[in-house]
């Protein structure tokens, strides 16, 4: 259980793991991950540990889109399990962030 | 207090079990981890188990944060926002001295499928549901936000009664063909 934060200054990207249940006990955890990085880099939520999620941790990938701050730049969530990929996707979410 | 019950709208039902969390235990405890490790082990949930663990957490919260702890939702808009609304959360949590939520969970079998209903009841004020036909509270745009919208989205039936105190959630767990 928990949030890991990896910055590889190579490749300029942050990679957040998410171990477990992303929901709104999560929230402090989640905006330490990416706030004290820049917002022009890339982002990736590594979701392969994720087990689920809840809509505060929809608002948080709000949120974290947010910090990106560029459209164009999407955060790329990767290795979704069934579940948080079908949630991403009744929240529409598959038009904000690359889904893989 | 008057008490809206949780029990089931199933005139039959296979099993089911009711819990209740009094303010005191409130601050400290998330009791859907647990709670979707027991269905999991009686139920064998399967496929479902992130789609009712998200149902419980939709509904629980909604019941903690706007039933009993008044918060504001709009304020999750911003970054500031929503870092206030959870320490709003846990400011008010921790001075709660009174209020409950209860959580009703039914098994049972229909013609069609079986289903599980999960209700989820509090202790608060309630919010104003005139006006609002149930059937058609998934398209009710007031009433849909985003956690709301994703239980619709999962579930066969969402509505609310006793003057919004109360929410009942039926999920299908196994459609018979």
């Amino acid at each position: 259980m928990g949030i890991t934060s990896t910055y590889d200054a190579n490749a300029g990207q942050v990679t957040i793991q998410i171990d477990g249940r992303f929901d709104y006990t999560t929230h402090k955890a989640f905006r330490e991950a990416y706030q004290d990085h820049e917002p022009g880099i890339q982002y990736e939520i590594d979701a392969s540990k994720m087990e689920f999620m809840d809509s505060s941790a929809l608002g948080m990938l709000l949120l974290l889109r947010e910090h990106v701050g560029d459209p164009e730049r999407k955060v790329r969530i990767v290795n979704c399990q069934d579940s948080v990929r079908e949630t991403l996707k009744l929240a529409n979410f598959d038009r904000l962030f690359e889904i893989t | 207090m008057a008490s809206p019950e949780v029990m089931t709208q199933a005139a039959d039902y296979d099993w089911r079990m009711e819990l209740e969390f009094h303010a005191s235990s409130l601050w400290d405890m998330d009791p859907v981890p647990a709670l979707t490790q027991i269905l999991d082990q009686i139920q064998g949930l399967g496929e479902h188990r992130a789609n009712i663990s998200t149902i419980l957490t939709e509904l629980f919260c909604n019941a903690v944060d706007h039933g009993l702890l008044e918060l504001d939702s709009a304020l999750k808009d911003s970054a500031e926002g929503f870092a206030e609304y959870y320490a709003q959360r846990e400011r008010r949590l921790a001075a709660l001295a009174q209020g409950w939520v209860r959580i009703g969970l039914t098994v049972y079998t229909d013609t069609d499928a079986r289903l599980i209903e999960i209700c989820v009841a509090d202790s608060g004020r309630g919010f104003d549901t005139a006006g609002l036909r149930n059937s058609r509270l998934c398209e009710h745009e007031r009433y849909a936000g985003r956690g709301l919208g994703l239980v619709c989205h999962l579930c066969r039936e969402l509505r609310f009664d006793a003057h919004g105190t109360r929410a009942s959630a039926v999920y299908e767990l196994q459609r018979f063909t």
